[in-house]
């Protein structure tokens, strides 16, 4: 019974280490673009106020 | 018999099911829970207990409380190398297999909850199993003190690939497959293989970004590296704590995205459906209301719950209820809607009486069957006889029996008899050949009459159907 010696949790170590670094790695880029549209959006509001209060 | 790991008092018996920890077990007297941790090994239990973690656990109805034993009997012998605690009692012990989706759910959606709380306290859990999940009423808790250890910088967590395999695979499987399909459970003890999830789910599941990374590739990686020996090596992996909490957002934001299937089942539209008249249902719900005040039962099992109705009459005497019926859905609605009343008193449980659940694990007796976890003071009955008498061929005096073995000596069954010429009946019988010759209420008083008193029985107005008060025989 040669699959009883496999074990399931080292390979189960290297998917956590790698799915945590492409998770990591898109909540990171969700992140900026998150900010930049934000920004973005403050940015024209914040114009926004400053030609109607001249 | 699995002996105790240490002799503990004759009196005392072991938990058969907590054998897999080295630091410690569970053991029982009479109603009395305690659990042994081995001084040697018990730093991370006083960690768990210093660093405010515990405090907050329970503060939030996430851990089960505790209390030091007093008992000065474990002070000698052998116990003395052990602290021994006493946790608050679970009034039913309840296993994955038998929950609904929702129950397995939220079970799921606690232990990440509190391996977050556990990391923020330099804490993290060594184990993930379901089965460190228990309901009191609608409300999980997280009953293993010891699954706490010491969170080191860098190390990933080791019970991930437990949490997917107990939790993300067969919520996965319910939301895309069938609800029902949680008895998977019952079958691999330590969850669903990642290989046999990913293989069972659709492609579509790929675009579920929590089940593509936490399921497919996970599988994936994990039968690449099934045969390197890692820890042998001198490089031992690393995952940043960041990395580690945007992990468990992720799988908890993945978990929070499946979804029951089906809504309503044949049962679950029973209520509206059934053939008896608002008289008659007014007439069985006050005579339960009535019986159910006189006996004022600690436990009551309502065998066929449908969607709770009686279960809630019969729990407002009772201090507990257990409502078991074999359709998913059914009990999915049932959870769902007792916590929505926040009914602290109530356990909804899918069982199917035609094949109940079984003991299992090592030497079949890691976990147990439902006779094994308790008995009940009242047995609810109601219009579910027939299906065992015709559906599955069931002789009576089998089903008083089985019955008799769940009541405790001096319980009380409340059984509702319906006629052959009931149209509910009438519609078993219809594909099959009528080979029912005792179905009548005589034959039927005359088997359940060899285990229990029979103390009143009345007939529902307008109808075919038959309620029955019944005392266990001495």
């Amino acid at each position: 019974m040669p699959y009883l010696y496999i074990d399931p949790g080292t390979g189960s170590l290297v998917a956590q280490i790698v799915i945590a670094g492409v998770v990591a790695g898109w909540v990171f880029f969700k992140n900026f673009f998150r900010k930049l549209f934000f920004r973005k959006s403050t940015d024209s509001s914040e114009s926004g106020v400053s030609e109607s209060n001249p | 018999m699995v002996s105790s790991p240490v002799n503990i008092p004759h009196d005392f018996f072991t938990e058969q099911g907590s054998f897999r920890d080295e630091t410690g077990f569970i053991f029982y007297k009479d109603s009395q829970v305690f659990r042994a941790i081995r001084r040697d090994k018990a730093s991370d239990y006083s960690l768990l207990m210093k660093s405010g973690l515990y405090k907050e656990l329970v503060s939030t109805q996430c851990l089960i409380s505790h209390e030091p034993s007093t008992n000065s009997r474990f002070a000698q012998g052998a116990l003395s190398d052990y602290i021994v605690i006493s946790p608050k009692k679970v009034p039913f012990i309840s296993y994955p297999y038998e929950w609904s989706f929702q129950q397995l759910k939220v079970a799921a959606l606690l232990t990440l909850r509190i391996q977050k709380i556990a990391l923020r306290s330099g804490m993290t859990l060594k184990d993930s199993s379901a089965y460190n999940v228990q309901f009191l009423g609608t409300r999980p808790v997280f009953i293993d003190t010891l699954s706490f250890e010491k969170y080191e910088v860098g190390k990933p967590w080791i019970a991930y690939r437990q949490f997917c395999q107990h939790f993300l695979a067969p919520l996965a499987i319910m939301h895309y497959k069938k609800h029902n399909l949680s008895r998977f459970l019952q079958l691999h003890i330590d969850g669903i293989p990642l290989d046999i999830a990913s293989s069972v789910l659709p492609r579509r599941s790929y675009f579920q970004s929590a089940l593509a990374a936490h399921i497919h590739v996970h599988a994936k990686i994990q039968g690449r590296h099934a045969t390197n020996q890692w820890k042998k090596n001198n490089t031992e992996p690393v995952l940043s704590k960041s990395k580690l909490l945007l992990m468990i957002d992720h799988l908890e934001s993945g978990i929070k995205n499946l979804e029951s299937g089906k809504k309503l089942s044949l049962w679950s539209n029973y209520e509206k459906e059934h053939n008896y008249s608002n008289n008659a249902i007014a007439m069985k719900a006050e005579l339960i209301d009535q019986w159910a005040k006189k006996i004022k039962p600690e436990f009551t099992w309502d065998c066929g719950c449908n969607t709770g109705k009686f279960s809630e009459i019969a729990a407002k005497y009772s201090c507990y209820t257990i409502g078991l019926d074999s359709d998913a859905n059914c009990i999915d609605f049932f959870f769902g809607q007792a916590k929505k009343k926040d009914v602290h008193n109530i356990l909804p449980l899918v069982f199917d009486f035609n094949n109940p659940t079984p003991s299992i694990g090592w030497a079949n007796s890691e976990r147990k069957t439902i006779s094994e976890r308790g008995t009940a003071d009242l047995i609810l009955a109601l219009a579910v006889i027939h299906h065992f008498r015709i559906a599955n061929n069931v002789p009576w005096n089998y089903i008083a029996q089985l019955f008799k073995k769940w009541i405790n000596p001096q319980g009380w069954l409340i059984v509702e008899f319906i006629e052959k010429e009931d149209s509910q009946v009438q519609r078993l019988l219809s594909s099959r050949k009528d080979i029912f010759a005792d179905y009548d209420l005589s034959s039927f008083l005359a088997s359940f009459s060899a285990y229990f008193d029979v103390v009143e029985k009345t007939q529902l107005p307008e109808s075919r159907r038959w309620l029955c008060l019944m005392k266990s025989k001495a």
